[in-house]
């Protein structure tokens, strides 16, 4: 086999993908993959399991991220939807019933489904703001009681949504949730790794994170459970045949390359946080500077509290219905100008990320934007 | 030798990784400030001189 033409998105492009912008690895992490590639390179020393391993000091860096997290426990999974999944598997029965919310990831209620869970939706608000409201979790409680005589088995938050980027008020769910006694799990995939997570103060009993996506980490996929002291003899429980391996597990998880990276990626990841408020300001004044175009209008909340924006944009979708290239022309035109992510075919409305773009960087995005709208609108 | 050979072939590889991270920081035009331009230099003379240690012992 030829070798593999590079791929040169990151050194070549400015990447607005929200899918990839709190993937991207830092220097030590891509240094680490190039050590750590062959299968099963975290096992030199291997005393049974996977969060067992002393060296590398993969049970120490556990530790740290628990404590990261204001968690009492973490460990790792393949991504944050084997981690829900494992959560689901373990503390629910088939036949009960959770609470989700309607900007979930397809993931959570995939893993509901199965796990043979019954879920009731918290609404959000619908357009332009898509928001969730902390105390609809009460209500879907409450809903869930009287449908079923029991307490929901779990509820599950969506802290920010792939879709629109709203910021949902996790400590308000939590205390609800708490109120109630149903166990909360927090769905941190956009938010941790990317802004500071106390799950202490947010009173989670789960928070689930990705790796590949907001953690700075690559080299295949990974997932965090962290959880709370409770929860360990459940989610920890080992095997009746192997007692180092823990069931839910399967033995271990992420034996390779995606471990270390994250690893590696850590203290970057654990710098990066304390600049979230910068980042969001970034967002901010990026959305308006959008607004500023004519027929361009950012959904989800205002004032945005997420790098992950959502533009409606009729104005390039106007020029989509007269151009050659239909929907696919932004996606070109961008490209021509060293400009990736926008998901080739999209005119309508499209998402995007700021994460860790420069102003100049972002400047340089909209007057291509403008460019673009002024080389090819219609011109009656 | 050959422990030697390979440091200098991870050592080589690191720092054409630092480089990639340049070429990362600076897209997509790459107009390198002064201070980018020194780094980039004296990234490649720490290839090049690993390159010749493996080289030599070959």
């Amino acid at each position: 086999m030829p070798t593999p033409k590079p791929r040169m998105r990151e050194e070549l492009y400015i990447n607005l993908n929200p899918l990839q912008r709190g993937g991207i690895t830092p220097l030590e992490a891509r240094k680490t993959a190039l050590t750590y590639v062959d299968g099963y390179s975290t096992c030199d020393y291997c005393p049974g399991t996977l969060h067992l391993v002393k060296n590398p000091p993969i049970s120490h860096f556990l530790e740290e991220l628990a404590e990261f997290l204001g968690m009492d426990h973490a460990i790792l999974t393949h991504g944050c939807r084997e981690a829900k999944n494992i959560i689901m598997h373990a503390i629910t029965k088939p036949g009960q019933t959770i609470i989700i919310d309607a900007n979930k990831h397809y993931t959570s209620q995939i893993a509901a489904e199965l796990n043979q869970l019954k879920t009731i939706e918290v609404p959000n608000t619908g357009y332009p703001e898509y928001k969730i409201n902390p105390e609809s979790y009460a209500t879907a409680i409450e809903t869930a009681k009287k449908q079923t005589g029991q307490r929901p088995a779990l509820a599950l938050l969506t802290h920010v949504d792939w879709l629109y980027g709203n910021l949902v008020d996790a400590t308000e769910v939590g205390k609800i949730c708490q109120e109630y006694g149903v166990p909360f799990l927090l769905n941190a995939a956009y938010s941790s790794g990317r802004m500071p997570i106390d799950g202490e103060t947010l009173k989670a009993d789960f928070v689930t994170c990705s790796g590949h996506k907001s953690w700075a980490t690559g080299a295949g996929t990974t997932g965090i459970l962290a959880l709370k002291n409770e929860w360990k003899d459940k989610i920890l429980k080992p095997s009746k045949h192997y007692d180092v391996k823990p069931l839910e597990l399967l033995g271990c998880t992420t034996r390779g390359t995606s471990t270390l990276t994250l690893m590696a990626a850590f203290p970057h990841v654990k710098e990066r946080v304390k600049y979230w408020s910068s980042e969001v300001e970034k967002a901010r004044w990026f959305s308006a500077k959008m607004e500023a175009i004519p027929d361009i209008k950012q959904l989800g909340e205002k004032p945005h509290n997420h790098d992950l924006l959502h533009f409606e944009t009729p104005i390039l979708h106007k020029i989509a219905q007269k151009h050659r290239r239909r929907g696919y022309y932004l996606y070109e035109q961008l490209r021509k100008r060293k400009i990736v992510g926008i998901k080739p075919g999209k005119t309508k409305s499209f998402d995007l990320s700021t994460y860790q773009l420069t102003k100049e960087q972002l400047s340089y995005v909209l007057d291509n934007f403008k460019d673009v709208i002024n080389k090819l609108s219609p011109k009656n | 030798m050959t422990q030697r050979q390979v440091e200098k072939t991870f050592q080589a590889l690191y720092a054409l990784e630092d480089l990639r991270g340049l070429w990362r920081k600076t897209a997509p035009h790459h107009k390198l400030t002064p201070e980018q331009k020194r780094e980039a230099r004296a990234l490649l003379a720490k290839v090049r001189k690993a390159l010749e240690q493996i080289e030599e012992e070959i």
